[in-house]
């Protein structure tokens, strides 16, 4: 019995020491989840505004019969995909979502060229038959625009000349408790419907539409960054809290069965020790 | 006129101006309240926003500005305030 209660023991100190581990680690994400969702909130200004300068110049452009490669729909075959996953685990569905929607986008456009993030997307896409042209290992924990700067120059190697479209699948945060994958192309380039309209510009419009479109890819590639960032923190500090709640239940639940066993093996020996004694009396 | 001042990571300025002088490609120009509707691309210069309480000096990369009908706004890579 002694030894019953011994294993019940071992198993909860066990059990509190993961919870310990669970805990931190939701009060580190909690943390991370604010500091990336202020970071992300601070970007989404120069998102909005970049885009309208670019639908601007794009609709100016248009009517003045200016093509530019950004928004050509090529009849190239092939596309490249980015996927920005994550570098660690225990962030539940996270990892596992992102990399069904990048595989269902591989089998379904064929000839794909992947650009990976983070080291659970390159060790699941490693063996598989599509050519990885990019891995970006630990290189977004805390995104800046060093690594969307870099990560752009590697989409805009392969688009136009050798692929003729980039997604991308990240998971969007939406807010704390709602995030969503999501498929999306970056280029080429869809910017909402605008006014052109007779502009004073500085240079020559081809080259202008040139840098606007740069600005607002590698604000369109950060924001991607930080959202992905976001949501990876956001799942995890989820994940945590409901692990943390499993072990306080378990935690619950074993020591009710070792004070059971406790109780159980003094009453097994108080039952001895009184039986001895009852023995005892009816010899004398 | 309304000027807005925003990096790819945050906003830096957001107000009222009275003027704002800048390097595009072509040299420095000058932009006042009525001007038409234009765009430039900044040379890495610094930027100058003249308001009704002092002037403000940024330094700025690789950037946009457009002037709307409603203001102008000023987009680029990276910001910072001199001084």
């Amino acid at each position: 019995m002694a030894k019953k209660t011994r294993q019940i023991l071992r198993r909860i100190q066990n059990v509190k020491h993961v919870r310990q581990i669970t805990k931190a680690m939701y009060a580190i994400a909690a943390t991370q989840v604010i500091q990336r969702k202020r970071a992300l909130f601070s970007a989404r200004p120069f998102g909005e505004e970049s885009e309208n300068t670019l639908a601007q110049l794009w609709a100016t452009a248009q009517k003045q019969g200016i093509e530019h490669p950004f928004f050509l729909h090529t009849e190239r075959k092939g596309a490249a995909l980015l996927v920005m996953n994550s570098d660690r685990g225990l962030c539940g569905r996270y990892v596992g979502d992102i990399n069904r929607a990048a595989l269902g986008f591989c089998e379904q456009h064929g000839e794909v060229q992947l650009l990976l993030g983070g080291e659970k997307a390159h060790r699941f896409f490693r063996s598989r038959p599509w050519p990885i042209a990019e891995i970006y290992l630990r290189a977004y924990e805390r995104p800046d625009l060093g690594v969307a700067r870099r990560i752009l120059e590697d989409l805009l190697a392969l688009y136009p000349e050798r692929v003729g479209e980039v997604w991308t699948v990240y998971m969007h945060f939406r807010g704390e408790l709602v995030q969503r994958v999501r498929v999306e192309r970056l280029l080429p380039l869809e910017v909402p419907e605008a006014m052109g309209e007779e502009l004073i510009h500085e240079p020559a419009l081809p080259k202008l539409l040139d840098h606007a479109a740069r600005l607002y890819l590698l604000g369109r590639v950060f924001g991607i960054l930080l959202s992905a960032k976001a949501s990876e923190q956001a799942i995890r500090r989820q994940t945590m809290k409901a692990a943390t709640d499993n072990a306080d239940e378990l935690i619950d639940k074993l020591t009710l069965l070792y004070n059971k066993a406790r109780q159980h093996g003094i009453t097994a020996e108080l039952a001895d020790i009184m039986g001895g004694a009852e023995a005892l009396r009816e010899e004398r | 006129m309304n000027v807005r001042l925003i990096a790819a990571e945050r906003e830096l300025f957001s107000g009222e101006a009275d003027a704002l002088y800048a390097r595009g490609v072509e040299g420095w120009f000058g932009i006042l309240p009525g001007h038409a509707p234009a765009a430039f691309a900044l040379e890495d210069a610094p930027l100058r926003i003249v308001t009704g309480a002092g002037e403000r000096t940024f330094r700025v990369k690789a950037g946009v500005v457009q002037v709307r009908r409603d203001g102008v706004v000023v987009l680029a890579d990276e910001v910072s305030e001199i001084g």
